[in-house]
């Protein structure tokens, strides 16, 4: 097992230096000057190309990109912002908390209740549970997160008054975003779940546990939610993709002083460095968690771990062949 | 006469022909399609039936309720909400079958070279996919709305570009276990090129997947193009677009929340048609699937 994480660590390297040339690139070639922007419309042609060069922006672009990485690699360094001056790594390290703050408890809550309902719709196929189920699935994942959130601000914080509309200053100011994410989450998470249920309901394994007398209830949690769990599973990866992507927007709409507004700052004021590190780290975070579900999803799958201790025990005994030989 | 009526016998018992036959017996799918239908074919023709132009102000009559002569009442400049969902509806759904389109041709070519030739190809192809899936994706989204700045064209492509891995993986999966069937490898025996086995026999055994694919793909495209609007990293204002509408309209939910709500209600119910006949779709077209 060990050596399996050490594998797909190993493997995480290139492509997130992938992403980094990919970011590095686009940005590379992108129109507009950051150069004006920081400096403003009055600035001379000379002294542009003075902050340009200050900034290492006239040299060719492997140097550029070399540098940067370096500074990364070797200090954790990602550069200071064009706008403000301050270190990249430092406002990451304070923005980024939040931006987790936010997906995570939403990825916790959906699984659970997500599953829940979907094994409950499941299981009573065809009743008003089902239905209540399939057309609330329907409607959360139709519904865009940003237009839920409007409209949750309309309900719970002007009309019923019950949490602040805006801001951040306490736990009360995140129970809006997390539930208008949590919504959508949720319903995607049980329609998963759901269709999960039904295939493996299907299998010849569940006719023969039936065969052989087992209970109902052991039949649902043992035989098919242990199977069903292993697309579930492998889909809760993306479903945190999904909360990532879903938290910048929120963080515009409540003005959470998180990645999301750190990111659209960066990217109306061509602030290069603050943008790459943001979705450097974005993108690292969502490739651990895609390690954390892969680990979670060898455990699940007996056939996967057998697969990898076998090559282990195979190689282990060629190798021993070849001693003695 | 007999060969006649064998073609016709042999034409209504058609893969096609029975997977629209399972559709149209299936009601959600069709008010999916229905409710889809009309949308566009009001948004296309939104010059002849809006009562105003989008973007025709009138201060006068600012933040008015709905009445007969303004269906959903007026923005904050007196322009007629209605017509503007109407106008903007055309860009929502031009940029999200845009962006869907452009992510199914490229998707498609690379996972269908990926899957069919595999070895070093394949290798390549999904090692750079990779990259792009490590980033999530309405994040690869901004970045490269970032990188291609706001409008129509560089809001379409930030969108089908993010959603080209998606596509691409899918293929390769099919192709990957039709490619092992036995037609495939009969008519490599009879020495078939193999953009004639891509396209005649492997292509045609994927269809269904990618057609889902598609409606599913569509209809989060638009959720995405909105979401990079309503950023203001999308389309801009005035342009109408239903996200930047919303955007828009933020400004002011407080006193006027209808204005927050006409254009939320129009993305929610492409989306949801959208969602409703892609799900019929599925069922149709794999009825081991259907419930």
């Amino acid at each position: 097992m060990i050596r399996y994480i050490v594998k797909r660590l190993l493997a995480m390297i290139p492509v997130l230096i992938g992403v980094s040339l990919l970011i590095f690139f686009l940005l590379y070639i992108a129109p507009g000057d950051p150069a004006t922007v920081a400096l403003g419309d009055s600035a001379t042609k000379e002294e542009l190309l003075a902050w340009r060069t200050e900034h290492g922006l006239e040299d060719p672009f492997f140097v550029q990109y070399g540098r940067y990485m370096w500074g990364i690699i070797s200090r954790f360094d990602f550069g200071n912002s064009y706008i403000t001056g301050r270190s990249v790594s430092e406002s990451l390290v304070q923005a980024f908390p939040i931006t987790i703050f936010l997906a995570f408890p939403v990825t916790v809550i959906s699984m659970i209740i997500g599953m829940l309902l979907g094994i409950l719709s499941a299981n009573h196929r065809n009743s008003w549970i089902d239905a209540v189920a399939r057309v609330g699935g329907m409607l959360g994942v139709s519904i865009p997160g940003f237009w839920l959130s409007l409209m949750l601000i309309l309900l719970l914080a002007v009309k019923l008054e019950w949490l602040p509309v805006s801001g951040w200053y306490g736990w009360e100011y995140a129970v809006i975003p997390i539930l208008s994410m949590s919504l959508y989450a949720i319903a995607m998470q049980m329609r998963m779940t759901r269709s999960c249920m039904l295939e493996c309901q299907r299998q010849d394994y569940v006719t023969t546990a039936r065969a052989k007398g087992q209970s109902e209830r052991k039949i649902t949690y043992h035989h098919i939610l242990r199977n069903a769990l292993i697309p579930i599973v492998t889909s809760s990866g993306q479903h945190f993709g999904f909360m990532l992507g879903g938290s910048l927007v929120q963080e515009q709409i409540f003005s959470i002083p998180a990645l999301g507004i750190l990111m659209v700052t960066a990217i109306n004021s061509r602030d290069y460095p603050q943008i790459r590190g943001s979705v450097l780290l974005l993108a690292f975070t969502y490739s651990i968690v895609n390690l954390l579900v892969d680990i979670l999803y060898a455990y699940l799958d007996p056939r996967i771990k057998a697969q990898y201790v076998n090559e282990g025990k195979k190689k282990h005994r060629v190798n021993k062949q070849a001693e003695v030989s | 006469m007999k060969e006649k009526v064998e073609k016709k016998r042999h034409f209504a018992n058609s893969n096609a022909v029975v997977v629209c036959k399972r559709l149209l017996r299936n009601k959600t799918a069709m008010i999916g399609l229905i409710v889809l239908i009309i949308m566009t074919v009001m948004c296309l023709a939104a010059p002849l039936i809006a009562p105003y132009g989008f973007d025709e102000q009138n201060v006068m009559e600012k933040f008015s309720g709905s009445s007969l002569n303004h269906l959903f009442g007026t923005d904050n400049l007196g322009r007629d909400i209605f017509s503007r969902i109407l106008y903007g509806g055309r860009l929502t759904l031009l940029v999200g079958f845009g962006a869907t389109g452009i992510a199914a041709v490229i998707g498609i070519i690379l996972g269908a070279v990926a899957g069919y030739y595999g070895n070093r190809i394949d290798n390549v192809i999904m090692r750079i996919l990779d990259i792009f899936m490590a980033v999530p994706n309405l994040v690869l989204a901004i970045a490269l709305a970032a990188v291609m700045g706001t409008g129509i064209k560089s809001c379409m492509l930030a969108v089908g570009i993010s959603a080209i891995p998606t596509f691409a993986r899918t293929i390769r999966g099919s192709i990957l276990t039709v490619k092992a069937q036995e037609y495939v490898e009969a008519a490599k025996s009879i020495d078939a090129g193999d953009l004639r086995i891509i396209f005649k026999h492997v292509f045609i055994n994927v269809l269904s997947p990618v057609i889902v694919q598609l409606t599913l793909q569509i209809a989060s495209a638009i959720t995405n193009a909105a979401a990079l609007s309503f950023l203001g990293l999308g389309i801009v204002p005035p342009t109408p677009e239903w996200g930047s509408m919303l955007s828009s309209a933020r400004t002011y939910i407080l006193k006027y929340p209808m204005l927050c709500v006409w254009p939320g209600i129009s993305i929610a119910l492409v989306v949801l048609s959208l969602n409703l006949f892609g799900d019929g779709l599925r069922d149709a077209l794999d009825p081991r699937l259907k419930d």
